[in-house]
């Protein structure tokens, strides 16, 4: 009788291990992947600023920043939407991938503007609109924002430049993709008056 | 037993890692060929004329000359393309430089005269056009012409065709009229 | 005995794993294989008069071939030879979507297809052969205003094909909800 309560009680014992080391297991591996998340999350608010005429590497685009400044019509002479304002922001960009592309829409984005739709982007050697930028040629352009004409601007235009990171095989088909990185870099251009024409 | 177990895990790994990728599965069916033939894919074939490079292109638009310069080099490409049991619009169109840096046809030169993104091919008319691209002088050589009827085709036919390199130095202006260039 | 009788399961579980493979494969595969017979042409009825289909009955209003300096003085450099065919659509039932994805095109004795030219290009002809009438519409933008019961619908399209291939034109015409069937009416041009 006594065997026998031995014999069950050193059952319950292991269960009871068992359960315990499957606990501690399944424990550890959250709390290692939570504070992966917060290292990593840690990292990402130093955001570096930077100046004009610096490059900034922001993946598949290399941008450089010229200034910035309100302008009387668009680039390639077309009227302002009436009612509007327009902001111009003139830089050099690059192509760093190894093919043409037109995926500049995301790269730039105003952070002390009201909610700002994608900017039109023109090439400025042809004062028309730009198309695809080709690998290893660097062009003159300016990107275009239309804003409400009643809305107060700010002295001083802050833009956040985002940057993509490539990735030969994605996870899920297995082919080469540029995804999203986070923001790579500030700027802070002095917005001047209104111009008819924009330095590159 | 264990023999076994392991051959298949082996077999099975090789398998798995000889299988090509699911974009390679569903993506071009190439032919590949030089530009002194005639490439034929199952759908449409191409015929290369001419290969001419320049630094400035020039044409006239609704009346209105238009010059365009480039920090590189133009490249226009004259080809005669041939559908042949189906209308092929040949929309595609990319540059491999020496490289291997993909240059799509530009768009800045596309409402020139003759440009073959604007001609639909219909069996058993032969079109003829022109392809004009914009690339860094130095990926001139070795470069192959790559035409489809849209980017990034998928399980639809894809011509690649070697382009000899071309040993004289750009011209340094590319006149395009209707009538050739 | 028992052992008789396991290995005889045994055996025909064996075989019947193809069978039940290539079941398995056609089940998942269904959806794709509807979806191409969809988009394929195999059953077509041919007529020289009035044929019923997607709920009207067509025929073949008016056909024009232009480029060899006959209709309209127009010569056309080379082969290249402009067909321009009118369908007249009689509403038996509302069609409500019943056109939707609806494909014309010109189809020769050997199987060649052309497909029409696009509407910017149509549109831009029509105005140049007939500067006082309003273009007519063609499939695929009537199919998104079809006519009610018992009204009509003209529908053109227009094709760019070689001298060579115009004596054994058909024209073909299909909606989506109905392929693989189609109709198709030769044009019967010299």
């Amino acid at each position: 009788m006594g065997g026998l309560k031995r014999a069950m009680r050193s059952k319950t014992g292991k269960a009871w291990l068992t359960k315990l080391l499957a606990g501690a297991g399944g424990l550890l591996a959250a709390s290692i992947s939570l504070g992966y998340t917060l290292y990593e999350r840690r990292q990402a608010d130093v955001v570096p600023q930077v100046e004009v005429a610096t490059p900034v590497d922001a993946g598949r685009w290399k941008v450089s920043f010229a200034g910035s400044a309100l302008a009387k019509e668009m680039p390639n002479g077309a009227k302002i939407s009436p009612g509007k304002k327009a902001i111009v922001v003139s830089m050099m960009l690059e192509n760093l991938s190894a093919q043409s592309s037109n995926l500049y829409g995301s790269l730039i984005k105003p952070t002390n503007l009201p909610d700002t739709p994608k900017p039109q982007y023109y090439l400025s050697r042809d004062r028309a609109i730009l198309w695809d930028l080709q690998p290893r040629m660097p062009e003159a352009v300016t990107a275009v924002w239309e804003v409400p004409a009643n809305v107060a601007l700010p002295d001083v235009l802050r833009l956040r430049v985002e940057g993509e990171f490539f990735k030969p095989r994605d996870n899920l088909y297995n082919a080469p993709g540029w995804f999203p990185l986070g923001t790579v870099a500030e700027i802070a251009l002095p917005l001047d008056g209104e111009t008819s024409e924009t330095k590159p | 037993m264990i023999p076994a177990v392991l051959g298949a895990a082996a077999l099975l790994a090789a398998l798995q890692a000889t299988t090509p990728p699911y974009a390679t599965l569903t993506g071009p069916i190439s032919t590949v060929g030089r530009q002194s033939d005639t490439v034929s894919s199952d759908t449409f074939s191409v015929k290369i004329n001419r290969v001419l490079k320049a630094k400035s292109i020039a044409y006239k638009q609704f009346g209105r000359a238009v010059d365009l310069q480039s920090s590189g080099v133009w490249v226009a490409v004259s080809a005669e393309l041939q559908a042949f049991q189906k209308t092929v619009p040949v929309r595609a169109a990319t540059l491999i430089g020496s490289s291997g840096r993909m240059y799509r046809q530009s768009r800045r030169a596309g409402d020139a005269p003759n440009v073959l993104s604007t001609k639909t091919v219909q069996p058993g008319l032969p079109t003829t056009g022109l392809l004009v691209f914009e690339l860094p002088e130095d990926e001139l050589r070795n470069m192959k012409l790559v035409l489809s009827e849209q980017y990034d085709p998928q399980l639809k036919d894809e011509i690649s065709v070697s382009l000899e390199t071309i040993e004289t130095a750009p011209q340094a202006r590319l006149e395009i009229r209707k009538d050739g260039v | 005995m028992a052992f008789d009788r396991e290995r005889r399961t045994w055996l025909l579980s064996l075989a019947s794993l193809p069978l039940l493979v290539v079941a398995a494969v056609v089940v998942n595969a269904w959806r794709n294989i509807e979806d191409y017979r969809h988009r394929i042409e195999t059953d077509i009825q041919q007529g020289s008069g009035q044929l019923d289909y997607a709920g009207a009955a067509w025929r073949l209003e008016k056909v024009r071939l232009i480029g060899d300096g006959r209709d309209a003085q127009l010569r056309l450099p080379g082969e290249m030879r402009l067909i321009i065919v009118r369908m007249v659509a009689t509403a038996a039932r509302d069609i409500g979507d019943g056109w939707s994805q609806c494909e014309v095109s010109l189809v020769d004795g050997t199987g060649r297809r052309w497909l029409p030219l696009d509407v910017i290009l149509s549109s831009d002809i029509s105005r140049d052969l007939e500067p006082n009438s309003e273009p007519v519409k063609g499939c695929g933008i009537t199919s998104l205003h079809p006519p009610h019961q018992d009204h009509a619908a003209l529908i053109e399209e227009k094709f760019v094909v070689p001298a060579a291939a115009v004596s054994t034109l058909a024209v073909r015409l299909s909606v989506a909800a109905l392929r693989p069937r189609a109709i198709g009416f030769p044009l019967a041009l010299n």
